[in-house]
Order: structure tokens, then C-alpha cells, then sequence
């Protein structure tokens, strides 16, 4: 695998992003604000699934909110990947940038755990609720990772 | 292509010990002003020493350009090394051709 991610590194566009004045800066701002725009609409949807607060129907919430959510993880992605490609070969054996990479692939499970239970059981359900307070977590603890990734 | 420590500069300024600044002048052997931020390899006291500098877009605003750190010339660096004892430092600021560039 290292020979992937050194290949990416030394490839033309990561060598653009390290050189660009901009390009890296914009790509690191676009990911910690796309992060927080994602977060608020996440919290959201689960604190209603956690009944934190109600009236408006869960089903509704989420209905309008997911796809928003999806579009801005997305961005986080895309921006993620610009910013990954400069140093590739030193994220990919970082311990922090490792373990945010599988919480990463914990929160989708937990997503679509999450979708699924909610459809067949509706909101009124405690695998739902579940998800949703791991899900909170989860994506808590992902914010902190990434951070951490420069002290380790 | 580049240095192999340019990839593993990546950390936080806590790594560094501020209460033991050094001063380095050496002759550029390599240099990378790029993103997330430059360096310069130099030897001093007999080791290769990389010195850490800033983003590319605070160079550029510092007038740290490539025509000014150029390998081959002479620069002066004052900065703090790595607590672990490795030969990096964070660099203060460095001066070259006469002119001080601060980078913090």
C-alpha cells in the first residue's frame, strides 16, 4: 500500500497542491468549516431521534436534512482527499490519521444501521436511538482525531 | 523528488523546545517552499539539519520567495529544536541576503 500512496504524493497534483499559494489553505478551511455545517446537521437529526426536542416528525427532519448532510460529506471528502494528497505516505502511517480513517468507516456503518432500523421500526425504537447517541459520538470523536493528527 | 523528512514534518509546535533556541548558519543544500509548509535541509556541526518554516502563502506574504531561499545560499536560521533530539528545528525566523524573514 505504500507504494500507492507514495505514488500519490509524488504524482502531478499533489506536487500542484503543495506548490499552489492557495489551493491547500482553501482545501484545509473548506474541510474544518464543511465539518461543522456537517455536525450541526447531524446533531440535529439525532437529538430528535433522542428525542431532545420534538414536534416536527423525525421522518421529516431527516428526510430534508440527509441529503445536505451527504452533499456536505462529500465536500469533507473531496477537500480531505487535496489535503491528504500532499503528504500522503506520513498520514497514511499516522496512528491518529489511521484511527479517524475507521471511526470513519464506523460512523457509515452506524449510518446505515441506522437507516435501516429506522425504516422498519420507525423512530419509536431503541436500536434508532442507539445509533443516533453513537452516531453523535462517533462523529465527535472523528473531529478530534483529525486534530490529533498533527501532535502524533 | 523531495527530502524524506519534508513528509514527516507535519506536527505540533509543543514537539519543539522553545526554551532552547539555537541559531544555524549553513550554506541551503535542499529546499521546499511548499504546503502545509516549507523546509530547508542544511548541515550543521556535522549533522543534516531540517529546518521547518511556514506556510506557502505567509512566505509568500513575508517575501520569502524561491529566487530569495535558494539552495546554494548562505542562511541563517534562529529557532527551536526538537525535544526527541532529532535534527529539526522550527525556525523563528531565518535571514537570507540580508533580509529577516519572520515566520511565526
Amino acid at each position: 500500500m505504500d507504494a500507492v500512496w507514495a505514488a500519490l504524493q509524488e504524482s502531478s497534483f499533489a506536487a500542484f497542491v503543495r506548490n499552489s499559494t492557495f489551493v491547500y489553505p482553501i482545501a484545509n478551511i473548506t474541510h474544518v468549516v464543511a465539518v461543522i455545517a456537517f455536525f450541526g446537521i447531524v446533531a440535529t437529526m439525532d437529538l430528535r431521534l433522542l428525542r431532545i426536542f420534538e414536534g416536527t416528525p423525525a421522518r421529516v427532519i431527516i428526510a430534508r436534512m440527509r441529503p445536505v448532510a451527504l452533499i456536505l460529506l462529500l465536500i469533507i471528502a473531496v477537500a480531505g482527499f487535496v489535503l491528504f494528497s500532499a503528504e500522503a505516505v506520513a498520514l497514511a502511517r499516522n496512528t491518529a490519521f489511521r484511527i479517524k480513517l475507521a471511526a470513519i468507516a464506523l460512523a457509515l456503518l452506524n449510518i446505515g444501521v441506522n437507516e435501516r432500523t429506522l425504516r422498519i421500526y420507525g423512530d419509536d425504537n431503541r436500536l434508532v436511538r442507539f445509533t443516533a447517541g453513537v452516531s453523535l459520538l462517533v462523529w465527535l470523536f472523528i473531529a478530534a482525531m483529525g486534530r490529533t493528527i498533527a501532535y502524533v | 523528488m523531495f527530502a524524506p523528512g519534508f513528509a514527516e514534518a507535519h506536527h505540533g509546535w509543543g514537539s519543539y523546545d522553545a526554551t532552547k533556541p539555537i541559531t544555524i548558519i549553513a550554506a541551503i543544500e535542499e529546499v521546499s517552499l511548499g504546503n502545509p509548509h516549507g523546509m530547508v535541509m542544511l548541515t550543521h556541526e556535522g549533522r543534516k539539519w531540517e529546518v521547518t518554516l511556514a506556510p506557502l502563502s505567509r512566505m509568500r506574504v513575508r517575501g520569502a520567495t524561491a529566487e530569495l531561499v535558494a539552495a546554494g545560499k548562505q542562511l541563517t536560521a534562529y529557532g527551536y529544536p526538537k525535544r526527541d533530539g532529532t535534527s529539526e528545528m522550527r525556525a523563528e525566523w531565518i535571514e537570507v541576503d540580508g533580509k529577516r524573514i519572520e515566520l511565526r
